[in-house]
C-alpha cells in the first residue's frame, strides 16, 4: 500500500513546493510539521483508499479530478458517475490537495485544472514530473488557459493531454475505455 | 795533439825565447791590457788565465775561469746574423788565422759579441792559444739602430701609401698597430680614438686591438668587440690622463701602479706599459697603448717612434676631414632633396616678403610656374587682398622681433579653391640669398580643416542627442576607461557622472553590479555584434534597464572604445506582462462558469434527471451564467475605460448627494437585511464628475460592503474632507463591519480578478474595485483602503472640489 511518506513530501517541498507554496499563498507558510499534521489528518482518507483498493482489484478504474471550482467539480461527479463500466471518482481542489491524494494511490487517470489557487496544476504536475514512483498514471490538463498562456507559464511535462474547457466529457471516456482495454490486455 | 807534445817540458822554446825580452814586464801587461786576454790549453780546451779586462766583460771572477772549459764561455749564436761565426770551439777558432766575431756568454747569460784573435805558442810541450777579445758591442748597436730606422721609415711611407689607395681605415688603424708592435717588439697593444657624444662628452673607442684573449669568455668578447671597437666613457682613469697628455706616458713598472686594478680579472700580467698620444695640429685624436717591451719603453724608443706617432696623428686627422667632408656633402645633397621633394610648400622670401625660391610642391599647390612665382610678393602669390597680406606682415614681424612665427595662412589653391596653410616662417641665415632671407614652411591642412570642422559639428549633434535622450549612454575609450556619461544615465542610473568618468571599465561594473540584483548572463543577446543584456535595478528604485553595448572599431579593426545605451524599460516590461497576465486570467475566468454552463445543460439534455437534481443542476447553469454576464460585463466597462482613457467620460458639475443616495437605492431590497447608515449633509459641494459612472464606482463599493459584511452590521455611508493636492476634496466613505481584510489582501485590492475570498463561497469576478480605481482616476481623485481582519473595511474615494477647481482656475487667469 502506497501512504505519502515523510520523504515524498519532503521530496517534494525539496522538489520547488514550499517555495510555491509560499509564493501562491502569499501568507500561508508550509513547514515540515505542518504537512505531518495534514498526514494525520489524512489517515481517513487512506482508510477509505484501502477499501478503493478493494474496488481497483475489482478492475474499477481510478480517476482523480483536481479541480477548484465546485459547480465543476459537481459536474464531474454527476457525469462520470453515469459512466459506464463504472469508475472511481477521487477529487482534489488544488493542487497540493491532488499531490496527497496521488501519494496515497496514484489514479489511473488523473485530470486537472491548471489555475488554482496555493499550489496550482503547474506545479503539481512538475513535482510529479521530478518524482517518480507515482505509477503510470495517465494525465489529462482540463482547462481554460490557451496554449500560449502555458507555454509562457511554463509548459506541462511530456505526455500529458491537453483538453480546453469546456470539459470534453467523450473524449475523457474514451481516455478510461482505452486504459481499461489495456488493461484487460496485460491481465489477460 | 802529437805535434803539441813535441814541445819542450818547460815550455822554454830557444827561438820562441829568443823574442822574449827580459825588460818587459809580459805579467802586467797581460793583466792591465786594455784588451780582454784570454789563454787556453789546446789540447785540453781548459783555461789556464784570463785577465781582469776579459773578467770584466763577462761578468765573472778569475778564480772562476781559470781551470774551467772553455765551452762554457762560448754562447750559441742568438740571432741569425751571417756576419757572425757559427764555430763556437775555440780550438777551430785558434787554428784558423785572423780574425773571427763571436759570442760569449755572460755570467747572467747575455750573449757578448766579441772579436777574437788567437795566436798560438809552444810552451814546455803545450800549445796554448792567446786570444784577444774584443767587444764589439757598441757596433752592433748602431747597426742594429740603422736596421731599425729602416723599419720605421718604411712603416710611415707604407701607411702612408696605404692611407692615399683609400684602403679602409679600420684595416689602416690595424696595420699602423701592428707597425708600432713589431717596431717596439711589444707583447700586446690597442688602438684608440677619441670622439665626442653628440652631447658634447668625450669618449674614447679603441678602434684596433691585439689579441690577449686569455679565457672562453675573452675570445668571445674579443670576437665580437675587435671588429667594431670598443667604446670607454669613463675617462677619469688612465686613458684619461693620456689623451690630456701631449707626450707619451710610461710605466715600467706597471705591476706596481694603481692602474693595473683597472685590467680585468685573469688578464696577462702587464709588465710594461706605454701610452702614445697622437695628435694633429695640437689636437690630441687618439693614443695607441703598447705593453709587455720586454726591456721596457725608454727616453730613446719614445724619440725614435715620434716620426711615425706623428704621421698616424696626421693620417687619422686626415681621415676624420675627409670624412667630415663627405658628412657635409650627403647633408648638402639630402638638404636638396628635402626641399625638392617635401610635400610642404617651402618658399623663400626676403624681408620686404618678395619670393626668392620655393619647391615644386609650392609651386603645384598654388597652381603655378616657378617663373611667375619669383620675384613676386608672398601674399600676393598666396591669394590676392588685404587679409592675406596683412596676415604676411605680421608673420615677417614676428619673425624679425621673436625669431620665428607659427600660423595660418589663407590660400587661393591652383584648383581655385580656398585653401588653409598651417604655416612656419624662420630666419634663413644663407650666403646665397644673403642673411635676410625667410623660410615659409607651408602645411596645406584645407582637408584636416575641413574634417576637424565637421566632426567638431558631428560632435556637437552627438552630444545634443546624447544630453537630450532619455535613454542613458556611457562611453568607454580604448584604455577602458569610462569618458562619457549623459545625463539621462545618471538620472535612471542614480550614479552621478562625477563619480565615474575616468575609472576603468572594471570599477564601472563593479558599481553597477552593486546597484543590480539582477544581472543575468542568460538574458544576453547578440545581434550583429551588439550585445543586450536586461539589468535589473534594486536601486534608487526597481528599474528593469535593457542595455546594449557595442565594441567599436576603426576601418582597421582596431579597438576605439565601448557605447553602452541603457534604455528603461521597466514601465513597457510591466505593461506587457499585465496585460499577458490579464489575459491568461480572463481566458481563465471566463471558460470556467462556461464550462458549468455548457457541461450541466449537455448532462440535463443527455439524461433524465429527478426534479431535485434537475433544480440543482439548472440553479449551477443559473448561477454561472450570472458569473457569465457579471465578469463580460465588468470586463467590458474596464476595457472601455482602458481603451479611451475616461475620453468619452461626459464630465460635469453635479451635486455629489443624489448621487450617493441614488448608489445606495440601487442596492436596497425591501425585503433584505441590510442595513444602510447613510449621513449626509444637506449642503455638499458640487464635483466634476460623470454622474453615471461615479454611480458605478460607488455602487461596487458598496456592493463589497454587502457581500463581505456577510448580512452582519450596518454598512456606515457618509462624507468627510480633506485639503489635498493643493486643493479640498470631499470624501464619500463606506464602511462596513464584515470579514475585512490583512495588509497583503489590501495590497492587492486593486488588481484584476483579485479576490480577497479563495473560498469560492461570495461570488464576484475580482474587478470591482479595479474599475472603481479607474473612474476614481479619472475624476483626478484617489482611493483609500482601511482595513484588518475582522474588523470592517473603510473605503474612501477622494475626489476634488468642482468649486476650487474652478477657483483655482479663476485665480490663474488673473
Amino acid at each position: 500500500m502506497l501512504g505519502v511518506s515523510l520523504r515524498t513530501i519532503q521530496l517534494w517541498v525539496d522538489g520547488g513546493l514550499l517555495e510555491a507554496w509560499k509564493t501562491v499563498g502569499g501568507h500561508r507558510r508550509i513547514t515540515i510539521a505542518s504537512v505531518k499534521r495534514l498526514q494525520e489528518e489524512r489517515t481517513v482518507v487512506r482508510s477509505t483508499g484501502e477499501q478503493r483498493k478493494g474496488a481497483r482489484a475489482e478492475r474499477k478504474p481510478v480517476v482523480l479530478v483536481v479541480e477548484d471550482d465546485a459547480d465543476l467539480l459537481t459536474l464531474y461527479e454527476a457525469t462520470l458517475s453515469l459512466w459506464e463500466p463504472p469508475v472511481t471518482l477521487l477529487t482534489a481542489n488544488n493542487g497540493f490537495d491532488g499531490l496527497l491524494k496521488i501519494g496515497e494511490m496514484p489514479p489511473d487517470l488523473l485530470i486537472t485544472d491548471l489555475s488554482m489557487p496555493g499550489i496550482d496544476g503547474f506545479q503539481m504536475l512538475r513535482t510529479l514530473s521530478v518524482n517518480q514512483g507515482v505509477g503510470h498514471m495517465r494525465i489529462a490538463v482540463v482547462t481554460g488557459l490557451d496554449k500560449a498562456d502555458i507555454e509562457l507559464r511554463g509548459g506541462i511535462p511530456d505526455g500529458v493531454v491537453l483538453f480546453r474547457k469546456p470539459v470534453p466529457f467523450d473524449s475523457l471516456k474514451s481516455l478510461v475505455d482505452d486504459l481499461a482495454a489495456r488493461r484487460r490486455a496485460r491481465t489477460a | 795533439m802529437g805535434a803539441g807534445r813535441n814541445l819542450p817540458e818547460d815550455g822554454r822554446d830557444t827561438a820562441a825565447v829568443a823574442d822574449v825580452n827580459p825588460a818587459v814586464d809580459y805579467r802586467q801587461i797581460f793583466l792591465g791590457a786594455n784588451d780582454a786576454i784570454l789563454i787556453a790549453d789546446l789540447e785540453s780546451g781548459l783555461i789556464l788565465d784570463a785577465n781582469s779586462r776579459l773578467c770584466g766583460l763577462l761578468h765573472r771572477a778569475r778564480e772562476e775561469l781559470i781551470g774551467a772549459h772553455h765551452d762554457a764561455i762560448f754562447a750559441a749564436s742568438p740571432r741569425d746574423d751571417a756576419s757572425f761565426d757559427r764555430a763556437v770551439d775555440i780550438l777551430q777558432v785558434s787554428r784558423q788565422p785572423g780574425v773571427n766575431k763571436n759570442f760569449l756568454l755572460r755570467a747572467d747569460g747575455q750573449a757578448v759579441p766579441v772579436e777574437i784573435s788567437t795566436s798560438l805558442s809552444n810552451q814546455a810541450e803545450r800549445i796554448l792559444a792567446t786570444c784577444i777579445v774584443r767587444e764589439i758591442a757598441e757596433h752592433e748597436r748602431a747597426k742594429a739602430g740603422l736596421a731599425a730606422s729602416n723599419a720605421l721609415l718604411n712603416a710611415i711611407g707604407t701607411l702612408q701609401s696605404r692611407f692615399i689607395g683609400s684602403v679602409p681605415m679600420n684595416t689602416l688603424l690595424k696595420e699602423i698597430l701592428e707597425s708600432f708592435l713589431s717596431l717596439t717588439g711589444s707583447e700586446y697593444g690597442f688602438l684608440g680614438e677619441s670622439f665626442q657624444t653628440s652631447d658634447g662628452m668625450p669618449y674614447f673607442k679603441v678602434q684596433v686591438m691585439s689579441d690577449s684573449v686569455w679565457s672562453a669568455v675573452t675570445r668571445d668578447f674579443y670576437a665580437r668587440n675587435a671588429p667594431i671597437g670598443l667604446e670607454f666613457y669613463n675617462l677619469d682613469g688612465i686613458f684619461g690622463v693620456i689623451l690630456k697628455s701631449a707626450t707619451p706616458i710610461v710605466f715600467n713598472d706597471f705591476s706596481a701602479h694603481a692602474a693595473r686594478h683597472a685590467l680585468p680579472e685573469g688578464h696577462p700580467p702587464i709588465s710594461a706599459f706605454v701610452g702614445l698620444p697622437m695628435t694633429n695640429a695640437g689636437e690630441t685624436l687618439g693614443f695607441i697603448g703598447l705593453a709587455n717591451r720586454p726591456q721596457g719603453y725608454d727616453a730613446e724608443l719614445l724619440d725614435f717612434l715620434k716620426p711615425l706617432l706623428a704621421v698616424c696623428g696626421s693620417l687619422i686627422g686626415a681621415n676624420r676631414a675627409s670624412q667630415w667632408r663627405q658628412g657635409a656633402e650627403s647633408e648638402l645633397r639630402r638638404q636638396a632633396m628635402v626641399f625638392n621633394n617635401i610635400s610642404d610648400a617651402v618658399i623663400l622670401t626676403d624681408h620686404e616678403g618678395i619670393v626668392l625660391d620655393c619647391n615644386p610642391a609650392a609651386i603645384s599647390m598654388l597652381g603655378t610656374s616657378k617663373k611667375r612665382l619669383l620675384g613676386v610678393p608672398f601674399d600676393f602669390a598666396l591669394s590676392p587682398g588685404d587679409d592675406t597680406a596683412h596676415q604676411v606682415r605680421t608673420a615677417i614681424a614676428a619673425v624679425d622681433r621673436e625669431g620665428g612665427w607659427n600660423g595660418v595662412l589663407s590660400v587661393e589653391r591652383g584648383d581655385g579653391a580656398q585653401g588653409v596653410w598651417d604655416t612656419n616662417v624662420l630666419p634663413l641665415h644663407d650666403d646665397a640669398h644673403g642673411s635676410s632671407a625667410l623660410v615659409w614652411f607651408n602645411h596645406d591642412i584645407t582637408e584636416r580643416r575641413a574634417a576637424q570642422m565637421k566632426l567638431a559639428k558631428r560632435t556637437l549633434e552627438l552630444n545634443a542627442i546624447a544630453d537630450l535622450s532619455p535613454d542613458g549612454f556611457v562611453f568607454i575609450d580604448r584604455n577602458s576607461r569610462v569618458t562619457y556619461v549623459n545625463p539621462a544615465f545618471e538620472q535612471v542610473i542614480g550614479l552621478r557622472g562625477k563619480l565615474i568618468l575616468g575609472i576603468s571599465r572594471e570599477g564601472f561594473e563593479k558599481a553597477m553590479s552593486e546597484l543590480c540584483e539582477v544581472m543575468a548572463a542568460g538574458t544576453t543577446q547578440r545581434i550583429d555584434g551588439d550585445e543586450t543584456v536586461l539589468l535589473q535595478l534594486g536601486r534608487p528604485k526597481f528599474t528593469l534597464l535593457k542595455r546594449t553595448q557595442r565594441i567599436l572599431c576603426d576601418e582597421s579593426g582596431v579597438l576605439e572604445g565601448t557605447v553602452q545605451y541603457y534604455r528603461d524599460v521597466t514601465q513597457e516590461t510591466e505593461v506587457d506582462r499585465m496585460k499577458s497576465d490579464f489575459l491568461s486570467t480572463a481566458a481563465h475566468e471566463l471558460r470556467t462558469p462556461m464550462a458549468s454552463v455548457f457541461g450541466f445543460s449537455e448532462l440535463l439534455l443527455r439524461r433524465k434527471f429527478d426534479s431535485d437534481k434537475q433544480r440543482e443542476f439548472l440553479e449551477i447553469i443559473h448561477r454561472q451564467a450570472g458569473q457569465l454576464v457579471s465578469l463580460v460585463n465588468e470586463l467590458l466597462d474596464l476595457a472601455r475605460i482602458e481603451a479611451r482613457a475616461g475620453k468619452d467620460f461626459k464630465l460635469s458639475e453635479y451635486d455629489l448627494a443624489p448621487i450617493i443616495r441614488h448608489s445606495v437605492a440601487e442596492l436596497y431590497r425591501p425585503d433584505g437585511e441590510l442595513a444602510f447608515n447613510v449621513v449626509i449633509p444637506e449642503q455638499l459641494p458640487r464635483v466634476l464628475v460623470d454622474s453615471d459612472k461615479l454611480q458605478l464606482a460607488i455602487g461596487n463599493v458598496l456592493g463589497n460592503a454587502v457581500k463581505y459584511s456577510m448580512g452582519k452590521g450596518v454598512i456606515d455611508v457618509g462624507v468627510i474632507r480633506r485639503e489635498a493636492d493643493g486643493g479640498p476634496q470631499i470624501g464619500v466613505l463606506v464602511r462596513d463591519r464584515g470579514i475585512g481584510m490583512a495588509p497583503e489582501q489590501i495590497a492587492r485590492i486593486f488588481e484584476r480578478f483579485y479576490r480577497a475570498d479563495a473560498s469560492g463561497k461570495i461570488p464576484g469576478t475580482g474587478l470591482g474595485m479595479s474599475i472603481v480605481k479607474e473612474i476614481i482616476g479619472i475624476f483626478k481623485g484617489t482611493v483609500d483602503v482601511r482595513s484588518a481582519p475582522g474588523d470592517g473595511c473603510e473605503i474612501t474615494l477622494w475626489l476634488p472640489v468642482a468649486a476650487a477647481l474652478n477657483a483655482v482656475g479663476e485665480k490663474g487667469e488673473r
